[in-house]
């Protein structure tokens, strides 16, 4: 055997064994232990290298060494075995083949690329690939190497459709983050999980009410596996496990292998809050990277994963259905149905003809193979993020060109490719990744200056992206019209698009000195490559100035109709309809805040100039008509602007209830079952949108509500029976729209509030005068005041009568309304109405003495003067004015603040109506200036004891002027 | 006001000498009923001139109400009435000094802004106590002026924050 001498292959022999030896320390270090996430990782980037090394230097075997045993840790990571440390050992055990295998490359001197696998190495080989095709349970290996043994040099038969003869290695990858520092991703995954999490739950919820609803299953089904993939792909162990393990759980009930009960529903949701918090650590360590919050994933999960595994055990099968390709299962033997056992508990209903090899689902979403909603929204957020990563891409390559040694440049697109390479590897876009991951190789060259980034490589970079692009593009043009026909198109185009551009690039990182060439043009590359001769070029160059099709068809090197063909490729695929535009983008809370705020220093503004410029017109009256006009019209013209925009502005703040209402759910749920009560909470107009700020701070007053409505309203079982009710109580949580408020009711059919009860008890906790008689709505209204408790002892749901408490706070302080009906024994509904929005109000100036003061409109109802003989004084009560035979009390708004009016006589000035709480006052002013739209501001911590101001604004005078709250100044008045 | 504080302020018990190293620094001085005061400079945001100010009702009454600075709502305080001073009518000297409290702003009505006035170590003198004089809380130090003059040095934070001048609550 003649040594190899060529310094190439000594090189390679080196780096290659030296990894595995690196790779063995590894695997010894790593003993059984499949979970240990870090060693793993890093036993799958050396081999990653090696396989990389084998692509580049084409040796065929250490490549599919090396490809097999990252398959198997992928398996391994993904929990695709049963016998995962059996899958180690076999891979410990192939080392020395792999090993022996590269030491006969070096020794063969003929063509090294080419060594044939020894006899050894085929066996050992197609057991990997065994391994990875078949379910592993049911492989004898001694068998299959027997078998093996005698057959030829091993074929790709694990690559499919290699393109161009060239192996399709990055295909293979398991797009393991090689690099931590992919933020982003961990930040969109982490937001999508969150998003995930929100349907599980409320699906789970529902599947608790109708456990035979098939399509609830799978609504969980689909997220937790998006989930479970995105994990496995993020190296996120703990999630990953988990995820794998609830689904397994959800699979069974899916074949109806098992029933949905009570367990289940606990455990899944139990598994759904695990998945929470892991997210919610993901987020923290993300933000400020700390490794140590990965670790704390396994401890939590132990527990749920053990109690799954005695779900599943109960049911007689503890072992999880194979997890195999949805390709190899079309080729392989249909797994063993489930067997049944004699010990299987009732509630199972096993079905022997169950399809197990329906691996839809469990299969990675192949792009022919839509129809699944969520993993088309998978794929539109992978379409987003690639516009994004190829744009950015572009900007980085073009500097590149005029700073080509600037290894930060390199180090942007190389991050922004891998991205790339990374998310369509999940999805499974085989073309994208290919194309990503030779961009990604010729980009590694030129990182480590073994290529320059002259003009030819980033010509070929910004050719790449351009491909890139229309595959992305085709895959927008799929993922919104779901269409299988369409989907194979796509898959060709991708073939037709990359295929050069990947051979150019092979050319390129080959033979480097191309790479300082100058560039070609583009008539020279179409003689290089054969496709038109020297001469044709000369004579289409000779035409030039007409469109290429032309030219082609002109000089006869294609058919007219081929090029009409092409050209209507090119408008369905390209421009046209235009799809590959994102929809959605994600802002940043803050920059809209600001936004809002602007845009409210902008309708003060408005207001202003509007106002001075209307007065200096009137002053102009008859002087130059034309000039007035075309202000006047230019000035509404402004006001319907500067509206519409504050309208928009304030939309973008706008989100839908639904999410808290969800979270409801939950809580009314789990806290009927801590009471031993059966509760049903229906939700109503979840899709109502209000203000984020209102949306974020409803959510305790809520709660505080329902657990209220749970505890104290609805009865136990035996006072419903007893009193004709069904035995199920009902808790209706409702939002819907009155005018410019939003109104949310919680409704029960519980046993209603008793008004001489709850004043007894306010006797009792001092909080009323005993003999105090009052309307049974305030008699109600009580249970809001702090330290008023109808509970006999404190639960750990409620009885400190804070809770009641907090949210008459809560709803005050989002300038919220709350009443109270109740019928005894009938049940109980709160309202609250809020303010659709917080930042600007609409509000009427009223001239107080010299002081102008603001009351919101919302609460205004009329204004008018006061005849004497309506004004009626009951002896130490106050004044009270007869408003067509309503007796309202009068509030002399000076007295209250100590402002020297005009008038002290009611008849000469002006009375205000207003309504809160289902209750009216008068407020007397000296006159009423004006409506403006107002932006609140807070009056700050000075004056947060002003009983009677809501806030304070900056008038169209630029003077501070300050908000009445009608709320506080009747109550103020009510005390005086 | 996203500027951090960089009110001074000294620990009770601390040793003369760092004492003099935390407050020595630059004061804007002002009069206040014929007195000379300073105050912060890395406190101060602005000086301007009286506004147009709007009463707060019920409110603490050395607070003379709220000011408009470019759409900020700002309290203003009357230090003559905090300080126990006699009121006087207001003249083209009267003027407010808008100091960053504990990132809050807060303006304060003083008689005339005199100048920006460093002061060394040794130019810092502990604050004299006097018998039953509730103000003497106010003053952080003695500063030592070149011309002889004494300097009351403000604590901007005990003499303005909110919770030392609260209305009387309800």
């Amino acid at each position: 055997m003649a040594e190899n001498n060529d310094p190439k292959w000594q090189e390679f022999h080196d780096q290659v064994i030296a990894s595995l030896d690196q790779i063995g320390v590894d695997l010894t270090m790593l003993g059984d232990d499949t979970g240990d996430l870090v060693t793993i990782v890093a036993i799958m980037e050396r081999l990653d290298e090696v396989k990389d090394l084998a692509a580049t230097t084409r040796e065929e075997g250490t490549f599919q060494f090396a490809f097999g045993f990252v398959e198997i840790f992928a398996g391994i990571l993904c929990e695709r075995f049963d016998d995962a440390v059996g899958m180690l050992h076999t891979m410990a055990n192939s080392l020395q083949a792999m090993k022996s295998h590269v030491e006969a490359v070096l020794d063969n001197p003929a063509s090294p690329s080419d060594s044939p696998l020894d006899a050894g190495s085929s066996a050992v080989l197609k057991s990997i690939f065994g391994f990875l095709e078949v379910p592993v349970v049911e492989l004898p290996t001694n068998g299959v190497e027997a078998e093996i043994a005698e057959e030829a040099p091993i074929e790709e038969e694990a690559s499919p459709a290699p393109v161009d003869g060239v192996v399709d290695e990055g295909l293979f990858t398991t797009g393991l983050p090689a690099v931590f520092d992919d933020v982003d991703l961990y930040k969109e995954f982490a937001f999508e999980c969150s998003e995930h999490l929100e349907t599980i739950e409320e699906s789970i919820l529902e599947l608790e009410n109708t456990p035979e609803d098939l399509d609830l299953i799978n609504a969980i089904f689909r997220p937790i596996h998006s989930m479970k993939g995105g994990a496995g792909f993020l190296s996120l162990l703990g999630m990953s496990k988990i995820a794998h393990s609830t689904e397994t759980l959800l699979d069974h009930c899916r074949k109806e292998n098992l029933a949905v009960d009570n367990r289940v529903v606990d455990v899944c949701l139990r598994s759904a809050d695990a998945l929470k918090q892991m997210i919610a650590n993901l987020t923290r360590a993300v933000e400020s990277p700390d490794a140590n919050s990965f670790t704390c994933d396994l401890i939590a999960i132990g527990p749920i994963r053990a109690d799954i595994d005695l779900i599943l055990a109960s049911m007689g099968d503890n072992a999880s259905a194979p997890k195999v390709p949805s390709a190899a299962t079309a080729s392989s033997p249909s797994p063993v149905a489930v067997p049944v056992s004699a010990t299987t508990p009732a509630p199972l209903v096993i079905d022997p003809d169950a399809d197990l090899s329906d691996e839809k689902y469990a299969s990675f979403g192949l792009p022919s193979d839509w129809g699944d909603d969520d993993d088309i929204a998978l794929y539109r957020r992978f379409v987003v993020q690639c516009n994004e990563h190829n744009e950015n891409i572009e900007d980085l390559m073009l500097k590149l060109e005029t700073s080509p040694d600037d290894p930060e440049l390199i180090d942007g697109i190389f991050r922004a490719i891998h991205s790339i390479k990374g998310d369509s590897g999940f999805l499974y876009l085989q073309g994208i990744t290919t194309l990503a991951h030779d961009t990604e190789t010729l980009l590694d060259r030129v990182r480590t200056q073994k290529i320059k980034a002259t003009g030819v490589v980033i010509e070929l970079f910004l050719e790449s992206v351009d491909a890139l692009k229309q595959m992305i593009a085709n895959l927008n043009e799929v993922a919104e019209k779901p269409d299988p026909v369409a989907a194979a198109k796509t898959a060709n185009l991708e073939l037709v698009i990359f295929g050069p551009i990947r051979k150019r690039i092979q050319e390129v990182l080959d033979n480097p000195s191309l790479a300082n060439a100058p560039l070609p043009k583009l008539g020279e590359i179409l003689v290089t490559q054969g496709d038109i001769t020297q001469d044709q070029l000369q004579d289409a160059l000779a035409l030039q100035g007409a469109p290429l099709g032309e030219v082609l068809t002109k000089t006869g090197v294609v058919e007219p109709s081929t090029v009409d063909k092409a050209l209507k490729k090119q408008k369905a695929t390209g421009g046209g309809s235009e799809p590959a535009t994102a929809k959605a983008i994600k802002v940043d809370t803050d920059k809209i805040d600001l936004l809002v705020n602007l845009v409210g220093e902008l309708v003060i503004i408005e207001s202003q100039v509007t106002q001075m410029a209307t007065q200096t017109l009137k002053s102009m009256e008859g002087r130059d008509d034309r000039t007035t006009q075309i202000m006047e019209k230019n000035l509404s013209q402004l006001g319907k602007i500067t509206k519409e925009l504050q309208d928009r502005s304030m939309a973008l703040r706008m989100m839908p209830i639904k999410q808290t209402f969800q979270r409801m759910t939950r809580l009314v749920r789990d806290a009927s079952k801590k009471m031993g009560k059966k509760v049903n909470l229906v939700l109503r107009g979840e899709d109502t949108e209000l203000d984020k700020t209102v949306v974020e701070q409803i959510g305790d007053p809520l709660v505080h509500m329902l657990r209220n409505s749970v505890d104290h309203g609805i009865e136990p079982l035996e006072v419903r029976r007893a009193a004709g009710k069904p035995d199920e109580g009902t808790v209706n949580l409702e939002a819907y729209y009155l005018g410019d408020r939003i109104v949310i009711r919680v409704v029960d059919d519980g046993k209603g509030l008793d008004p001489v009860k709850l004043i007894a008890k306010a006797v009792e906790n001092g909080l009323v005068k005993p003999g105090t008689m009052m309307p049974d709505e305030e008699a109600f209204m009580l249970i809001f005041a702090p330290g008023f408790s109808m509970a006999k002892e404190v639960t750990d749901i409620s009885g400190r009568g804070v809770g009641m408490d907090v949210v008459r706070r809560n709803i005050e302080k989002l300038r919220g309304k709350i009443e109270i009906e109740s019928t005894l024994g009938v049940g109980t509904i709160v309202t609250i109405s809020l303010p659709l929005t917080l930042a600007i109000i609409d509000g009427m100036i009223v001239c107080i003495g010299d002081e102008e003061y603001i009351i919101p409109t919302s609460v205004i109802k009329e204004s008018f003067q006061p005849s004497r003989d309506a004004i009626t004084t009951v002896a130490q009560k106050g004044e009270l004015i007869n408003v067509r035979g309503d007796l309202t009390p009068l509030v002399r708004m000076y007295n209250q603040w100590n402002i020297k009016p005009r008038t002290t006589d009611p008849c000469e000035a002006l009375v205000v109506i207003v309504e809160n709480n289902g209750k009216r006052a008068c407020l007397m002013v000296d006159e009423l200036v004006g409506k403006q739209q107002i932006v609140i501001k807070n009056l700050g911590e000075h004056f947060s004891d002003a009983r009677g101001l809501a806030g304070a604004t900056i008038l169209g005078s630029g003077r501070v002027g300050l908000i009445v709250d009608v709320d506080g100044i009747m109550r103020r008045a009510d005390t005086r | 006001m996203d500027s951090t504080t960089t009110t001074k302020r000294v620990d009770e018990g601390a040793t003369a000498e760092t004492y003099r190293g935390e407050l020595a620094g630059k004061y804007l001085s002002f009069v206040l009923n014929e007195e000379f005061y300073g105050v912060d400079i890395l406190a101060v945001r602005e000086i301007i001139g009286l506004q147009d100010i709007t009463r707060v009702p019920d409110a603490d009454p050395c607070i003379l109400g709220v000011i408009n600075l470019r759409g900020q709502v700002i309290p203003l305080i009357d230090l003559r009435t905090k300080f126990g001073m006699v009121q006087v009518v207001a003249d083209e000297e009267t003027c407010i000094i808008i100091v960053d409290v504990d990132n809050t702003w807060v303006g304060m009505v003083v008689d005339k802004v005199d100048e920006v006035i460093a002061l060394g170590k040794s130019d810092i003198e502990p604050p004299p106590r006097f018998a039953h004089d509730g103000n003497q809380d106010y003053v952080m130090a003695m500063g030592k002026v070149s011309d002889g003059r004494l300097l009351i040095l403000l604590d901007v934070c005990l003499a303005l924050a909110a919770k030392n001048n609260k209305g009387p609550s309800f």
